[in-house]
């Protein structure tokens, strides 16, 4: 426990000294800080190793021996908290030497559904590993238990905090099972549940085929040591990863894997709706629009759109770039720039900030297509298009390039900025820069008003 | 292709300008930090990995350095000069974040850094308003108007002592941006845009201030942001030795090439010299196009043969300064 009162004389330490306050009882606490160095590898249950990687250390209160963590302990988990720490089993624990142990029982009471219940009780193993073997192994059962729970949880479509799927946290407590009960000696135990583990299909290549069989032959010896982590192959996202698999479940998925490669899938929130999915895509040949992010936005609980409907967007939106050449100088007068479509849904995601400089434009109806510019892999400018030809340009980024008009104005829409400024362009590349009042800004009325009266005083030509 | 689309995921799309934040003054720093050292920048290295899957240690492993987040830089305290003294400090910085500006640490250099603890780790406070790298003959400066304000802050302070402060802050060239801005902040309306402290939004100075700030400017004149800020601030205040060091820093600025400060220092001082710069100087349009650096020129001599400024004293050059940390800060 490496935590101070204050009323102590005051600590020093190499790595700084840091104050808080326990959130329960106000005791002003000093920690020191500390040096990690290097981290060289991992353990086969996944524990950093190398210079200074050991667990992180926790402030503990010494008056009511809360772990001290704003990350954790919030306002409005405090009563929680303080009941907690009052049980006859939390300062029981607290009589013990790891932190960690404390932590994952507060976040078993705060967070009783998150997966970091198991991992602080693998943590408070680690911090107890090389003394007396009883807390030791009471740390790694409990440890055992949880992940025996979270790898019964159901695999959803979405990522928790730490971006690990649902599917993927599910195989990772089957798996750590196995080698918590080969580190608590329980070999036969241990080997049944590698053998349910390892039947799965999908994990007999692979990453996993080779932790299996690191871990079979552990048990064969019947090693219950610390292992380093395997060298294996990475993982595919495209082969394990349950985005990329549901994407590739969409009806006219052949015809688009035939002139497209999706890059990257992922379980997303878009619109308000949760198991959107984000694909972010390439065109397997040179064409106008170079690459594609879209959000197919999830409907009762599922992506509600196909890739034939996105084929067809994509060809709308092509056509388009084509009716405006402009946008293809630009993409040709420099390296490394491309045109990418943006789809919320089979549209634009147009927002509230954006409408003020369309409307302002004076286009018919809404704009048709969005398009991301994007020098290396730097997006420089987003573009709206109308259906009619000709569009808006609403931001650019602070790096100019002088090889064509676009991207060489200092321009940038925020309806508060000073002063909000877009691009109103026509097919043909005859543009003019325009400019708003300021939102909330007093003088934005006079300045409206200035505009009305001297319309051409908006346009800056070239 | 794929880099820009991945890279891209880490760097947000669509509106590509990020969120800017509250400029930090040397006071404000003062302050807020629990933690203020002199350090040499060691080394910037990965924070440690701790995988949450067996999938995300098989990535790290792959690629130990492909992993993006969490970086500490490690800093040799060579003076702790607020909190209790330490020698090695990590410090969490972080990697492709652009926006909100976060600290800079530059390897091998000296830098003044502003720490505080969060979580049982050393974060920058103010951001990149809190790692500063003053050149070795402005560190004193810094140093002593920095110990000021803690002593200050420690024992309690009237207005007016703070006013003082910001007063001899303003007058020594190293710390100038830190003190002018804590006078009249809006003088610097690119920072002061996003500024949402609570400041006083017009100091009065007496004369003896006035003269203490025409002091300074004259015996360490600044040509950058200041320029500006300070000739706005000693508007009306009569001394010749002051118009040759304003017309000498904007003749400085305009032979750097700094088209944005010149152009506002060149207002500043026309209107010092009772001109109007509306009129003597190119106008300017409402975008953020920089103003044309020849026809400057052109406009400035003119002004100065018009209004009869006297000839400006020589600026010794600076060397150049880290960019993106303190007044350098991107808008």
């Amino acid at each position: 426990m490496s935590v101070l009162v204050v009323t102590e004389p005051p600590m020093t330490s190499p790595a700084g000294v840091m104050i808080s306050k326990c959130p329960l009882d106000e005791t002003a606490l000093e920690t020191p800080g500390r040096v990690v160095g290097q981290q060289t590898g991992l353990r086969l249950d996944l524990r950093p190793v190398g210079e200074g990687a050991l667990e992180r250390p926790l402030t503990r209160c010494p008056r009511c021996q809360l772990i001290v963590d704003p990350h954790l302990v919030g306002e409005d988990d405090r009563e929680a908290a303080r009941r907690l720490v009052a049980t006859a089993s939390y300062q029981e624990e607290a009589r013990g030497r790891s932190d960690h142990a404390l932590r994952a029982l507060l976040v078993a009471e705060l967070r009783p559904q998150s997966s970091e219940v198991a991992f602080e009780w693998l943590r408070a193993s680690w911090e107890l590993e090389g003394g007396a073997a009883a807390p030791w192994r009471r740390a790694t059962e409990r440890a055992l238990a949880a992940f025996v729970l979270l790898g019964q949880q159901p695999v959803e479509m979405d990522f928790d905090f730490d971006g690990v799927s649902s599917l993927e946290q599910r195989r990772t407590a089957q798996l750590m099972q196995v080698e918590l009960l080969r580190r608590l000696e329980r070999i036969p135990e241990a080997l049944a549940a590698l053998d349910a583990f390892a039947v799965q299909p999908e994990l007999q290549r692979g990453a996993y085929a080779t932790l299996v069989r690191v871990e079979r032959s552990l048990l064969e010896r019947k090693d219950s040591s610390p292992q380093p982590f395997p060298d294996v192959a990475p993982f595919d996202p495209k082969e394990d990863d349950p985005a990329h698999v549901a994407a590739s479940h969409l009806g006219g998925w052949t015809e688009f894997d035939a002139e497209f490669t999706l890059e990257r899938a992922r379980f997303d929130t878009h619109h308000g709706q949760r198991n959107s999915i984000h694909s972010m895509i390439d065109a397997r040949e040179d064409r106008p629009l170079d690459g594609a992010w879209w959000f197919n936005t999830a409907q009762d609980g599922a992506p509600q759109f196909t890739w034939t409907q996105f084929l067809a967007a994509h060809a709308r939106a092509e056509r388009l770039v084509l009716a405006n050449p402009w946008l293809l100088d630009w993409k040709r007068a420099g390296p490394q720039r491309h045109l990418e479509l943006w789809l919320g849904g089979l549209g634009t995601d147009l927002d509230d900030m954006n409408r003020l400089a369309w409307d302002d434009a004076g286009f018919r109806a809404d704009p048709v297509a969005e398009i991301i510019l994007r020098e290396d892999h730097l997006a420089v400018a987003t573009v709206y298009l109308a259906v009619a030809g000709g569009g808006i340009a609403t931001s650019v980024n602070e790096k100019r390039t002088l090889d064509h008009w676009l991207t060489a104005q200092p321009f940038f829409f925020h309806p508060r900025g000073d002063p909000p400024t877009y691009l109103r362009v026509e097919a043909s590349g005859k543009w003019a820069m325009r400019v708003l009042g300021r939102v909330e800004d007093p003088q934005a009325d006079a300045l409206e008003e200035r505009l009305k009266r001297d319309p051409l005083h908006r346009k800056v030509t070239p | 292709m794929k880099r820009a689309l991945l890279l891209a995921l880490l760097l947000g799309s669509g509106s590509v300008f990020g969120y800017p934040i509250s400029p930090a003054t040397l006071w404000n720093l003062a302050a807020d930090a629990e933690l203020v050292v002199v350090a040499r920048v060691e080394a910037v290295h990965d924070d440690t990995f701790s995988p949450m899957s067996f999938a995300q240690a098989a990535e790290w492993k792959a690629d130990p350095t492909g992993r993006g987040g969490a970086e500490l830089a490690r800093l040799r305290v060579t003076q702790t000069l607020k909190g209790r003294p330490a020698e090695v400090l990590e410090v969490v910085t972080s990697r492709g974040i652009i926006c909100p500006a976060p600290g800079r640490f530059l390897v091998g250099e000296t830098v003044l850094a502003f720490l505080s603890s969060y979580a049982g780790h050393w974060h920058v406070e103010g951001r990149s308003y809190g790692t500063l790298y003053p050149e070795p003959d402005e560190l004193p400066v810094v140093k002593e108007r920095l110990a000021m304000a803690v002593a200050l802050q420690t024992t309690g302070f009237t207005p007016a002592q703070k006013l003082d402060w910001a007063v001899g802050t303003a007058a020594r060239r190293a710390t100038r941006w830190q003190g002018a801005y804590e006078l009249a902040s809006a003088l610097d309306s690119i920072h002061a845009y996003y500024d949402d402290r609570p400041r006083d939004p017009e100091v009065k100075l007496t004369r003896a201030q006035r003269q203490a700030l025409a002091d300074g400017f004259v015996r360490e004149p600044s040509a950058d942001t200041t320029t500006a800020m300070m000739a706005k601030l000693l508007e009306g205040h009569a001394d010749p030795a002051l118009d040759r060091a304003f017309v000498g820093a904007v003749d400085a600025l305009l032979e750097e090439g700094d088209a944005w400060a010149a152009s506002q220092a060149a207002g500043a001082v026309i209107a010092r010299a009772g001109g109007d710069p509306k009129t003597l100087l190119p106008p300017r349009d409402e975008t953020f196009a920089p103003p044309d650096l020849a026809a400057l020129r052109e406009a400035w001599a003119h002004a100065r043969a018009k209004l009869r400024m006297p000839e400006g004293s020589r600026l010794l050059p600076r060397p150049p300064r880290p960019s993106g940390v303190g007044e350098l800060t991107p808008p």
